[in-house]
């Protein structure tokens, strides 16, 4: 079957089961990431956007394409922003592809560390206390991303969240009864609008992991296959898979499930958003559900007591900021 | 009579990281190959001499395939 538009070669088969060619896939696919940008307002006319780097193919699609915009109209600033969480065998690599592709496009890229920050590396973590590693890992990444994106001044945290993401989380939540959890999904993130929160958006939202795969591929993107050692330990991994199973015995579902909860999400968070009520950390003053955030409640059983030290912890990494431009 | 030397497609499964030798004559498409390696096509791109294809692809002999995997590491 030749591509729909020119009747090229084909590279990409839609989920609508019509192929394109390469460059028709490739416009197919910037013009939904655009397209989604502005049906959801992700993005407006002025941002300062930190984009959460990992070095996989999905953060380096979106950091390609906002760049690219920016280029163009100059009113947008994007920086990026990693995290090293001290995974053996796995994060070094991710990062240095992060680090050629910022340098190659002179891209500032800021890179902290678990190790810099709450003094222990995920691996040491993971010896030290009894959780899962994914349930530590989510939760610190989360709150250095928050924290330092607004010390970096920024206006929104662009991630790479792309539809398959979106499908697992929704499952997941629904699986462990998580509702409230699924309000703060959607293409931006969050029920409550604070000041300390910088509000996250997901311009790969509506577009597939095979999909950006595909682009990052056809633009030289993606390098290296690099699994996470405790990618096996992993609720989303079942979560995944069971999902992968269903597309290719059900194409579309994945898209299915993901608008599906577009439909009911302003439900959902209107109902959320007066039930909510946002409190401090009284531990480390970032915005939470409870009394002490999660980010907290793990470095007291690692021993990293309170404010002050963890206080000390940033200034001593300030200096650690590494800059690629 | 000389025999016809059979030369079987080059197969690099990048998950596994190992070379899988199939004939052509075998799996004559691109979807027929991932359904004998029993590899699901929702998680996988396939390059064929260096170029992305699609399930219908045809297969020869002396193709080299690449099979992405396109779920994340973490």
């Amino acid at each position: 079957m030749a591509c729909k538009n020119c009747f090229e070669k084909p590279v990409f088969k839609l989920i609508s089961g019509e192929s394109l060619c390469r460059s028709c896939f490739l416009r197919y696919f910037e013009r939904k990431v655009r397209k989604t940008v502005r049906i959801f307002k992700l993005l407006g006319k002025e941002e300062r956007i930190v984009v959460g780097v990992s070095g996989g193919k999905d953060s380096l699609t979106v950091l390609n394409i906002l760049h690219n915009i920016a280029e163009r109209q100059r009113k947008w600033e994007v920086i990026a922003l990693a995290i090293d969480e001290g995974i053996k065998g796995y994060r070094n690599s991710c990062l240095m592809d992060a680090r050629d592709f910022c340098k190659t496009r002179g891209i500032t890229l800021h890179v902290y560390s678990f190790k810099d920050e709450f003094g222990y590396s995920l691996d040491e973590m993971v010896k030290k206390l009894k959780m899962k590693p994914c349930s530590i890992c989510g939760v610190l990444r989360r709150h250095l991303l928050n924290t330092k994106a607004r010390e970096l001044g920024a206006t929104k945290l662009a991630t790479g969240h792309n539809m398959d993401d979106e499908a697992q989380s929704i499952i997941m939540n629904q699986f462990r009864r998580n509702i409230e959890t699924s309000a703060r999904l959607g293409p931006i993130t969050g029920v409550i609008k604070e000041k300390k929160f910088i509000r996250r958006v997901k311009p790969l939202y509506l577009m597939t992991e095979k999909e950006v795969m595909a682009y990052a591929f056809l633009k030289g993107i993606s390098g290296r296959f690099v699994e996470c050692p405790y990618a096996y330990d992993s609720y989303r991994g079942e979560v995944r898979d069971m999902l992968n199973e269903f597309e290719a015995r059900h194409p579309g579902t994945k898209n299915s499930i993901v608008q599906s909860f577009l439909e009911i999400l302003p439900l959902l968070k209107k109902h959320y958003k007066t039930q909510a009520k946002l409190k401090f950390c009284r531990v480390c003053g970032e915005p939470c559900s409870g009394e002490i955030c999660k980010a907290c409640e793990i470095l007291e059983k690692l021993g990293v007591t309170g404010r002050k030290n963890r206080k000390n912890k940033r200034k001593g990494s300030k200096g650690k900021i590494r800059k690629n431009l | 009579m000389e025999k016809r030397q059979v030369r079987n497609m080059k197969v690099y499964v990048e998950k596994e990281r190992k070379y899988r030798s199939v004939s052509a004559r075998v799996a004559g498409t691109v979807a027929e190959l991932l359904d004998r390696l029993k590899i699901n096509p929702s998680t996988v791109l396939v390059v064929r001499n260096g170029h992305l294809v699609t399930e219908s692809a045809k297969l020869k002999d002396s193709d080299e395939i690449k099979i992405i995997s396109v779920v994340s590491g973490g």
